[in-house]
C-alpha cells in the first residue's frame, strides 16, 4: 500500500515539473524575436531566402511540388502562407511568423518557414533561389 | 487466437463508435489555438477508460479502430502518421502506468499519457519533415498536455464512476 502511494505521488511530482518546464520553456520560446531573416525549408533544405529588410512590396512566392501547392506572402512585416491545397490548413491558419520558436510547418508538403538561425546568415552560402 | 465473447465485441464496438463521435464533434470546434497539435483530445476520455478496465489488446483494437476511421471519415489520412506514433507511445506509457497508478488517481495517469503523446507526435513531425527546429514546440507542447490529460483524465473519473457498463469486474465473463 505505502509503495503504491509513493508511486503516485512520483507520478504526481512528474506531472507537476513537466507542468513547469513546459511553462518556462514555452515563456523563453516566444521571447521578442529580432531576426529579420526568414527561411523557406523542403524536406530539412533551404529553398529561399528572404532578408525582410530588403523586401520593398509585398510578393508572393509559389512552391510546387507534384500535386502540392503552397502559397506563401512575404511582406516587409512578415511572413505567412497564403493558401496551400492540403485538406488540413494549419499552416495558413498560423498566420504570420511572429517566433524563432514557432515555425510555420506544412506536415503534409514538408515545408517549414522559420527565422534563420542567428549567425548562420553570415556564414555565405547563398542557396536561396529567388525569383 | 483467443476467441472473443458476443457481449464484449459490442462493448469494444460501441466505446469506439463513442469515441470516433467526440472525435468527428471536436473537430468541427474551432481550434482553441494557432498551434498545431495543441487540442483538447476529447476522444482519449475514452482511451484512458479502456486502460483501465479492458485488456491491452482490447484497448489497443478500440484505439487502432478509432484512429483509422477517424483519419477516413475527417478525410486527414496525412495525420494519421502522426496520431498514430503519438497513440502508440501513449498507450505504451498508460499500459505501464496502469500497474502503479490506482483508479481514484487516473488523471495522472491521463496527463503522463497525453505528454507521451504529444512527444511521440513531435518526433514524427521531425524525422518527416526532417527538421529538428521542431523541437521548439515541444515546452508548448507540454504544457498543453498537462492541460488536456488533466481534463480527460477528470471526464474519464466521472465517466468511470456513472456508466453501469463498467460497475463489472475487468475480465469478468458474461
Amino acid at each position: 500500500m505505502c509503495r503504491s502511494i509513493n508511486a503516485v505521488g512520483v507520478c504526481a511530482a512528474i506531472c507537476i515539473a513537466l507542468f513547469i518546464i513546459g511553462i518556462a520553456g514555452t515563456i523563453f520560446a516566444l521571447r521578442p524575436q529580432a531576426e529579420r531573416i526568414v527561411e523557406i525549408l523542403q524536406d530539412g533544405t533551404v529553398i529561399y531566402r528572404f532578408d525582410l529588410e530588403t523586401i520593398q512590396e509585398t510578393m508572393t512566392v509559389e512552391i510546387a511540388d507534384g500535386d502540392f501547392t503552397n502559397i506563401a506572402e512575404v511582406r516587409r512585416d512578415g511572413v505567412r502562407m497564403l493558401s496551400a491545397n492540403c485538406p488540413d490548413q494549419t499552416c495558413v491558419q498560423m498566420g504570420t511568423l511572429r517566433y524563432r520558436a514557432l515555425p510555420i510547418v506544412c506536415l503534409p508538403h514538408h515545408l517549414t518557414i522559420r527565422f534563420a538561425e542567428t549567425g548562420n546568415a553570415s556564414s555565405g552560402e547563398i542557396d536561396a533561389i529567388t525569383e | 487466437m483467443k476467441t472473443m465473447h458476443a457481449r464484449k465485441l459490442a462493448e469494444l464496438s460501441l466505446m469506439t463508435g463513442v469515441a470516433l463521435m467526440i472525435f468527428i464533434i471536436e473537430l468541427q470546434l474551432p481550434n482553441l489555438s494557432p498551434v498545431p497539435g495543441v487540442k483538447l483530445g476529447l476522444a482519449n476520455i475514452i482511451t484512458v477508460c479502456a486502460v483501465y478496465r479492458y485488456s491491452m489488446r482490447e484497448t489497443l483494437l478500440i484505439v487502432a479502430a478509432r484512429i483509422l476511421l477517424g483519419s477516413i471519415f475527417s478525410g486527414q489520412a496525412v495525420t494519421l502518421l502522426y496520431s498514430a506514433a503519438g497513440s502508440a507511445l501513449c498507450l505504451t506509457g498508460m499500459m505501464l502506468l496502469r500497474r502503479l497508478i490506482p483508479l481514484k488517481h487516473i488523471w495522472i495517469c491521463s496527463v503522463l499519457g497525453a505528454v507521451c503523446h504529444n512527444v511521440g507526435q513531435i518526433l514524427t513531425a521531425i524525422a518527416v519533415t526532417r527538421t529538428p527546429g521542431l523541437i521548439a514546440y515541444l515546452p508548448i507542447l507540454l504544457v498543453s498536455g498537462c492541460v488536456a490529460g488533466a481534463f480527460t483524465g477528470f471526464c474519464a473519473q466521472f465517466v468511470l464512476g456513472r456508466s453501469a457498463l463498467w460497475r463489472r469486474r475487468r475480465g469478468s465473463h458474461f
